[in-house]
């Protein structure tokens, strides 16, 4: 761990035993069989994870966790980044745990203990379209007698392939919005799936008429601000998740620039290379100082200014991810682009993480509506 | 309208009667292209006369100058035909007619024409990529034979191909460049196997070569021993015009196009967000327009006698950058979709139904394979050097 994170004895005993899960479970070869079988394993730590108690990390105490700060949930992303995990840990236990956190009902709670029991596993749909940070209006759950009917689409929603339970946003007859709770079993609820470009699965959501209970919409005060909530942990999630495969991707760049040897000399002895090495330490630096930032200001900034340097410390992340990624792959010339070296696996994580809670795009898109709005 | 201007029209119009309803739906889906798709096709050209349009009259070619050969590449590469592979007609081809005998013409060339049988380029290696006047697969003659040890890496198609040309070291007492010699290898010889290769795009393109003491006959040599290495850089001299790829890139540039048009449509996306992407969408253009016009400013500056001294490694590291930013776009314009891939959705037959999610998948694919671009073919670094080395001295 080379940025800063405040971690005290228990984190360090739990990140120990998370990155010697991450070697031994996720060994390359063997990850990448599971990731290429028919069907594909895409859970495989999952169970290890719960036995190890990791996704009580997650929660606070008065949730039945142990955690819950964005310390404990930056030690948890941290500890496996490097291993590549495709199992929906940040969709999960950060995005639908989140939503889940802020309600309070039965229902969140039977799911948040299941959850951190390894035995469900919810995932957040929300986004619709280009913007993730606009209220839902394709999805629309109507009023019935002791429940309602929600009907519509959520788009590659990250995970939902092996989710258990959708927390899934819906526009309600009122103009408001409603966050439920379903499980996919449940009749009328279509999945296309597919893969993502890290592997990782997905499907596009389609809610056919699917017959809600009352106690599905789950309790919750302000269903967009818990929307917002989760995705600003998410954001945070990913920088730190971005700043580990810096860490990583350097590391094995530099180390393969010092092996390689090129017309009688090892590559790091061409200028060339030594000048995008040096960006890389320095783009590496730059995402692990907003990594860091952003665990800490998730805790200590008021909700406006706080999402904006998140949302700005998300952007920085993703453009020295861009850097880092590209010219990782690269310097290792065609070993860089082959599918049998980590390497490749990391730049393609890295182009999720470009993606995931919203594009860069959109993300500036609600830095210049949060800026409007306030003149 | 000048004759190439017309010439445009009717190679435009070709493609558009004669390229096969199944190809070219492959080809606007972003679907693979299997080996039987690039052979339907070249027969096609070649009963057009349009299969080797750059060779010289005399070796049965067009005899096109610069400006048409380019004019030919930019319009079948814009009305979505298959690329012409290289490692025949435009590679070995011109090198047998060259430099070899007049055996080997017989035996090879019609073949070539034919694209009944296809070939494969094994010059790198392990231990020799950028550098590769370090090539060690040795070929010890042996009677009439070459005795060839050693292995490939990279070696593209090395799975669809009947022959391989490949560089080998016959001799390493002198400077290395001067003991590499130019091969015919049939595919089928005793001792030669193949190792598919991933690339990061999930898809199955390259390989690596292992030869166990394969034996080459001798009359497979091209020209004489020890010189590999002045073939090698008359094969890669002939790339300049087609280097750039600008036929290609324009209609992804067109099918951007189309995909921002969709997200101008939408009556809920932020209007900022709308103005984002449409300017991502002119950089690019402006890009890939300069790009075209340096490219014409080059050709036409050829037939001039400018000699094309850097020109190649310019057109080089610009067509591969251009084309890495535009799948860049194209990713930002999936939103939602943008982190879709699925490897598998490339092969899926003609009859499974478009969907946001498939058109993702070969979004996905143009960005990964992207990246390849700027490693093979003489590395973006590489180029670099060579023009710093030409403008500095
Ligand atoms: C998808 C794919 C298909 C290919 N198909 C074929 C094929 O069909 N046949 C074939 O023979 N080959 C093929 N190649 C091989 C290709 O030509 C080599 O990958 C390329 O020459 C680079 O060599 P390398 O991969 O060994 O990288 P290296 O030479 O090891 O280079 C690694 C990095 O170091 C940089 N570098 C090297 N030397 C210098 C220097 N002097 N100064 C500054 N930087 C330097 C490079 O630019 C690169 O970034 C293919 C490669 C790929 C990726």
């Amino acid at each position: 761990m080379s940025f800063l994170l405040d971690m005290n004895e228990e984190h360090r005993l739990l990140a120990d035993s998370l990155e010697r899960m991450g070697r031994e479970i996720n060994e390359f070869e063997a990850r990448r069989r599971r990731l290429r079988a028919t069907p594909a394993d895409r859970m495989a730590l999952w169970p290890h994870l719960a036995e190890v108690g990791a996704f009580g990390l997650a929660f606070e105490d008065r949730r039945g966790g142990f955690g819950g700060t964005t310390t404990d949930i930056a030690v948890l992303v941290d500890s496996l980044a490097s291993c590549l995990p495709v199992e929906p840990i940040i969709a999960s236990l950060v995005a639908a745990g989140r939503t889940l956190a802020a309600a309070g009902c039965d229902r969140a709670d039977r799911l948040i203990a299941a959850l951190i029991g390894g035995t469900r596993v919810p995932v957040l749909a929300h986004t619709e379209g280009f913007d993730a940070f606009a209220p839902p209006h394709l999805v629309r759950a109507l009023p019935i007698a002791d429940g309602y009917v929600l009907s519509g689409m959520k788009p590659a929603v990250r995970g939902a392939d092996v989710a258990t339970d959708i927390i899934v946003s819906a526009l309600l007859p009122d103009g408001a919005v409603g966050l439920f709770a379903l499980d996919t079993a449940s009749a009328g609820i279509e999945m296309e799936r597919t893969r993502l470009i890290d592997d990782a699965g997905a499907a596009d959501l389609k809610l056919n008429d699917v017959v809600a209970a009352g106690g599905d919409l789950l309790e919750i005060d302000d269903a967009m601000a818990a929307i917002g909530d989760a995705q600003e942990w998410s954001l945070m999630a990913l920088a730190v998740e971005t700043a580990s495969l810096a860490r990583a991707m350097n590391r094995a760049t530099f180390d393969y620039l010092n092996v390689r040897e090129q017309f009688g000399q090892k590559l790091s002895r061409f200028q060339a290379l030594q000048h995008k090495a040096a960006d890389m330490a320095v783009a590496q630096a730059e995402a692990e100082a907003v990594a860091s930032s952003a665990v800490s200001l998730l805790v200590e900034m008021p909700s406006v200014d706080r999402q904006r340097h998140l949302l700005l410390a998300s952007l920085a992340a993703d453009a020295a991810g861009r850097v880092i990624g590209h010219s990782a792959i690269q310097l290792h010339g065609g070993m860089g682009v082959s599918d049998e070296l980590i390497i490749s696996h990391y730049g393609r994580r890295l182009a999720a993480i470009r993606t995931q809670v919203a594009t860069a795009d959109a993300r500036l898109a609600r830095l210049v509506q949060l800026q409007e709005s306030e003149l | 309208m000048t004759s190439i201007d017309s010439f445009r029209e009717d190679v435009s119009r070709f493609v558009h009667d004669r390229l096969p309803g199944d190809i070219a739906a492959k080809v606007a889906t972003g679907r693979e292209l299997e080996k039987d798709d690039y052979v339907r096709w070249q027969k096609i050209l070649g009963e057009r006369g349009w299969l080797i349009g750059e060779w010289p009259k005399e070796w049965g070619g067009g005899g096109w100058e610069p400006e048409r050969q380019l004019a030919f590449l930019q319009e079948t590469g814009r009305a979505g035909a298959p690329m012409v592979i290289p490692y025949g007609v435009k590679m070995v081809g011109p090198v047998i007619q060259t430099f070899g005998t007049e055996d080997q013409k017989r035996r090879h060339i019609p073949g070539i024409l034919s694209s009944d049988v296809w070939w494969c380029q094994g010059y790198s290696e392990p231990g020799a990529g950028s550098d590769l006047a370090s090539l060690r697969t040795s070929a010890v003659r042996e009677g009439d034979h070459y005795r060839v040890n050693g292995s490939k890496l990279w070696t593209t198609q090395a799975h669809w191909a009947d022959w391989m040309h490949c560089l080998v070291r016959t001799d390493s007492s002198g400077k290395p460049q001067q003991g590499i010699s130019f091969l015919l290898i049939d595919m089928k010889t005793p001792g030669l196997t193949i190792r598919p290769i991933l690339t990061l795009d999930g898809q199955h393109h390259t390989n690596e070569t292992f030869f166990d003491n394969v034996m080459v006959p001798v009359e497979n040599l091209v020209g004489t021993e020890g010189r590999g290495w002045e073939i090698a850089k008359f094969l890669l001299g002939n790339e300049r015009i087609s280097i750039a790829e600008t036929g290609a890139k324009l209609r992804l540039l067109g099918t951007l196009q189309q995909m921002f048009e969709r997200v101008r449509a939408s009556d809920t996306e932020p209007g900022f967000l709308k103005a984002r992407l449409q300017a991502k969408l002119l950089d690019v253009e402006m890009q890939l327009s300069t790009l075209v016009a340096l490219e014409t400013y080059f050709v036409r500056a050829w037939a001039q006698g400018r000699p094309s001294g850097v020109d190649g490694s310019i057109l080089k590291i610009r067509g591969t950058e251009i084309l890495q930013a535009m799948t860049e776009v194209a990713l930002d314009l999936e939103g939602p979709y943008a982190a879709v891939h699925d490897p598998a959705d490339l092969h899926d037959g003609l009859q499974v139904p478009e969907t946001a999610a498939r058109q993702a998948s070969a979004m996905a694919h143009e960005y990964l394979y992207g990246r390849c671009w700027s490693i093979f073919g003489g590395a973006n670094e590489v180029q670099r050097n060579i023009i710093a080395k030409a403008v500095l001295g």
